[in-house]
């Protein structure tokens, strides 16, 4: 079997990757869309204005090779007095860019100007491979105080395209599109905090109509994404499937002192047999939302009430030996041990015992171990123990309960997947939210959690079932993915 | 990087780094193989092979030979090898002792065929029987072993201390995939089981032909039960199907039947040649029964485990896994370098609400109030100024306009409010700051300037916040930040 052809061989052959930067006034969402088209929620996004103080680079790269960065740069600050010098420096249109040029490279602008020179100077350094992402705010009304920022843009002489970000209202998407026609070639509109996943790839492709040669690099791109979301998401199956196995098979075990009641320790078990589960259940959403590239969400966990009804009554009272071996595997172990020793007896006599000490061993090793393993737990050996009576609650009994973890697995899964790195709100999961379920679906996960609730000890109907049961919520998750709009 | 056949190391390393494998994040192991992927093929011209032109199983082959699961494989396989080794060797110390045994000769008694024949020829050939059969129904089955849990004691205390690194490589091989695992250990532990057995016969053989070389022995037979003679013959005879002419005859039962009644040393002297002539069908028996059966179902087993292993390896769920990680490429879209810090800015007095315009305009008419509209903002209703005397600055008026204004507010009479109109949804910039410096410069301390952020609405409350903590940060005492709706706005 070969290997698929690499993406970037597309690349490779072509021009240098291209750079993406993003500008605009303060405040209007610059830092939010990156966040957003590089999937990480550590780009500081904050509601004072100028929190952005240097350009910042995000690449997407695939196996180390450079496809493409998108730049973070601070907000335009003094454009009024940057473009006045611009145009006292101007002098024919030809030149506008080398102008730009000489604006970022005298020394005392950096001090004087310190955010425009830290935003115009990745668009004059390897200017021909950069592109320009303005971005504005759709909720609030056009002015006049944008166009010296958009006209410096224009003097810069890289291709541009317009982003409106209609941060929590469109009111006015429709008159920035009229202004903004004027300046850039393509205006979009792209909600950096809510966008589908569908729409973020959508916007990456728009960025190779910014100039021709970008275009192998930016589908490659998202090509990758595309890849990469199928691998989270497989991802995220396998780890639902894993915490829902783990949960059916579950105890919570505690070894009664000599005298002590079983009844007594009940209500302490059950409490650590729930909080062992939301903490798997907890866990397994984080490491869900750790496979999405989220790494500072908050979240704030619903209490499982609905899954607490369903624990019932999984107290019950045991006895416990040291060995860990069964009735079964204590009487083999016996029976062997003993014919073993009768053999080195018959061998002793030549054979002429005909392996009676052999067999008589045998049956006698399988009558000790038969008797001796239900005295085990009362026996001692150097002073330890080697059984006593255990107190457990759990695995679960109650079939109800996968068709709950799988909903609640969904719902979170639903809301990571959805949702955009640039939203800084904590993660509410909310069980009121309907999941549906196919009658397939249903059948098959039921026959599934019944095989592991038939024999919870077994690990290899455990690591089946996984298996199975990663196939089935995969499927269910690429359904929810198919809804939602994030596939 | 040449090819080999799997071994049951490459099994186990595969099931023990993918147990450990479990607790880390897909995208540091998606990392780590793709990166091994890729060393790989920068090396392809040196190395002369080419991973993404080669079939899975080598390219999991050479995984299992580096980094992490190097280190497991070359311990699992010193393991798997040492204990190959013990098997053997006891086994050939048996076969070495049971032939001492069997061929003593000490010239009182002769060496009982029939013993030979037990221990050698029948006993070889009925294990043999029984692990042919075994292998074939593929017998024990996995029920028969204890689960992962009877051993987790032995694994808790093999983790601490000097074998802490053996007892992790334990306790995920017990927690793996065990059913995939037990058709290899299966396959193997038939074939180490043929290899025992061999080993054990060719030992015995061995010592045997060692012992004929070295020492005058006499064979003979004897047995408690009356055994005719021409029973024994035909018994004989069947057994040398192959090679009739080689089988005892009765006349050569007869001539070296060992009887207690009858010294030995008498009827050795009778016929010396017929007691050493037992040397070769003994011989033969061992090799044709003993070992030739033992030496087919080894190789067989050989094969048998190579297959079960190599489908092991192939049916392995991380098998998969880790060519799928390696031959897909790996995205980054996030770069945790650039990770900056996300604590809020100290110091920034927290506004619960603002005063309204209303409180602040409601003035006696004694004092002089100049209203400034900042880039266009619109002004509040109450702004009593006629619209003549509004300066505008910012936006669209040039930076001399501003000059302007300052100069204007200037000349003004020491008791004059300023008053500049902004729009709250926009933030404060620089430039405005700038120029607020440069006014307070110019119209000196103790003149009051008021900022008015200008409300659309309810949402631009939260937003005027910005305005009054960037204005706080001036440290301008005479300066004050208010909002007001745009509702009552009077102006244009």
């Amino acid at each position: 079997m070969s290997v698929p052809p690499d993406p970037t061989q597309a690349r490779s052959h072509g021009p240098s990757p291209p750079r993406f930067v993003v500008v605009g006034h303060p405040n209007k969402g610059k830092s939010s869309m990156v966040a957003t088209l590089a999937q990480d929620d550590a780009v500081r996004i904050a509601p004072e204005p100028g929190t952005t103080t240097r350009a910042d680079t995000f690449e997407l790269r695939i196996d180390g090779d450079l496809l493409y960065s998108l730049i973070d740069t601070p907000g335009f600050q003094r454009a009024r007095a940057v473009l006045a010098w611009l145009r006292e420096h101007e002098t024919d249109a030809a030149e506008h860019p080398a102008v730009v040029r000489r604006f970022v490279e005298i020394p005392e602008h950096a001090e004087r100007y310190p955010d425009e020179v830290a935003l115009l100077r990745p668009l004059v350094e390897s200017a021909e491979t950069t592109g320009i992402l303005y971005v504005v705010d759709g909720s609030t009304p056009y002015g006049p105080e944008y166009e010296p920022e958009m006209e410096i843009l224009r003097w810069t002489g890289r291709p541009r395209m317009a982003l409106v970000n209609p941060i929590g209202s469109a009111k006015h998407v429709d008159q920035w599109r009229t202004a903004l026609g004027q300046f850039f070639g393509t205006v979009r509109v792209f909600d950096a905090v809510d966008a589908p996943w569908v729409q973020r790839i959508e916007l990456l492709e728009a960025f190779g109509q910014l100039d021709v040669a970008w275009q192998p690099a930016v589908k490659a791109g998202a090509q990758a994404l595309r890849t990469d979301r199928r691998l989270r998401e497989s991802e995220a199956s396998t780890l639902i499937a894993a915490s829902l196995v783990h949960a059916l098979r579950l105890t919570e075990d505690r070894k009664l002192r000599p005298g002590e009641q079983a009844a007594a320790v009940r209500g302490p078990l059950e409490s650590a047999y729930q909080q062992r589960l939301e903490a798997l259940e907890h866990d397994t959403r984080d490491r869900v939302e750790e496979a999405y590239g989220f790494l500072r969400l908050q979240r704030h966990d619903e209490p499982n009430e609905a899954m607490h009804e369903l624990l019932g009554n999984l107290f019950a009272e045991s006895t416990w030996n040291r060995l860990g071996l069964s009735r079964t595997q204590l009487l083999a172990a016996g029976a062997l041990s003993a014919a073993g020793g009768g053999a080195v007896l018959d061998l002793a006599a030549h054979g002429l015992s005909f392996g009676v000490f052999t067999a008589g061993g045998a049956v006698l090793g399988a009558a000790g171990a038969w008797w001796g393993g239900g005295k085990l737990p009362e026996t001692k050996l150097l002073g330890l123990p080697l059984g006593g009576n255990l107190a457990r609650v759990g695995p679960m009994r109650n079939p109800n309960f996968a068709f709950v973890w799988i909903g609640r697995a969904r719902l979170h899964h639903r809301l990571v997947a959805q949702r955009t790195h640039a939203r800084q709100d904590a993660l509410t999961v909310d069980a009121e939210i309907p999941i549906p379920w196919s009658s397939e679906s249903r059948k098959r996960t039921a026959r599934l959690v019944s095989a592991v609730m038939k024999k919870p000890e077994s690990e290899e109907v455990a690591l089946t079932t996984t298996k199975d049961l990663t196939a089935t919520i995969a499927d269910l998750l690429r359904e929810d993915a198919q809804a939602d709009g994030t596939t | 990087m040449s090819p080999r056949r799997p071994q049951l190391a490459d099994l186990l390393t595969l099931s023990v780094v993918a147990q450990l494998d479990a607790s880390a994040t897909r995208r540091r192991i998606h990392r780590r193989d793709r990166d091994l992927f890729l060393a790989w093929q920068r090396r392809r011209d040196t190395s002369g092979w080419d991973p993404a032109n080669a079939t899975p199983h080598r390219r999991i082959g050479a995984w299992l030979q580096e980094g992490d699961a190097g280190v497991y494989r070359a311990r699992l396989a010193s393991a798997t090898a040492w204990a190959f080794g013990l098997a053997v060797m006891l086994s050939a110390l048996l076969g070495i002792g049971a032939a001492m045994v069997l061929f003593r000769y000490d010239g009182t008694r002769p060496i009982n065929v029939l013993w030979v024949v037990l221990v050698f020829v029948a006993l070889p050939l009925a294990t043999a029987v029984v692990s042919a059969v075994g292998m074939l129904i593929g017998w024990p089955k996995a029920t028969w072993m204890p689960g992962a849990g009877a051993w987790s004691w032995l694994w808790q205390r093999l983790s601490r201390g000097a074998w802490a690194s053996a007892g992790t490589t334990a306790r995920a091989l017990a927690q793996s995939h065990a059913k995939v695992l037990r058709r290899g250990l299966l396959a193997h532990g038939w074939w180490v089981g043929q290899c025992v057995g061999l080993t054990f016969v060719v030992a015995g053989a061995a010592t045997f032909g060692i012992l004929l070389a070295t020492s005058d022995l006499a064979f003979g037979w004897s047995s408690t039960l009356d055994i005719s003679t021409e029973k024994l013959a035909d018994a004989f005879r069947a057994a040398f199907w192959f090679a009739p002419a080689w089988a005892p005859d009765a006349a050569m039962l007869d001539a070296t039947v060992a009887e207690r009644a009858t010294p030995f040393a008498d009827r050795y002297t009778e016929d010396p040649a017929a007691f050493k002539a037992w040397w070769r069908p003994v011989l033969v028996l061992v090799l044709a029964y003993g070992v030739a059966p033992r030496l087919l179902l080894t190789g067989i087993a050989g094969l048998r485990r190579s297959r079960a292993v190599s489908r092991a390896l192939a049916s392995h769920p991380a098998f998969h896994e880790i060519d799928a990680r390696m031959t897909t490429p790996f995205v980054e879209s996030a770069d945790g370098a650039l990770h900056r810090d996300t604590t809020e800015p100290s110091g920034v007095p927290v506004i619960q609400a603002f005063p309204t315009v209303d409180s602040v305009l409601s003035s006696d008419g004694s004092t002089r109030t100049r209203w400034l509209s900042w880039a266009e903002a619109p002004l509040p209703r109450e702004a009593t100024a006629p619209l003549a005397d509004v300066l505008a600055v910012g936006g669209e008026a040039t930076l001399e306009s501003d000059r302007q204004a300052i100069e204007t507010l200037a000349g003004e009479r020491g008791d004059t409010t300023t008053r500049i109109a902004v729009k709250a949804w926009e933030p404060p910039l620089a430039e405005f700051t700038d120029w607020l410096k440069a006014l307070r410069e110019r119209i000196g301390d103790g003149r009051p300037v008021e900022v008015v952020a200008m409300l659309r609405g309810d949402a631009d409350h939260d937003k005027s916040g910005v305005w009054r903590r960037a204005l706080d940060r001036l440290g301008d005492p005479w300066l004050r930040v208010y909002a007001a709706p745009i509702e009552t706005e009077a102006g244009t």
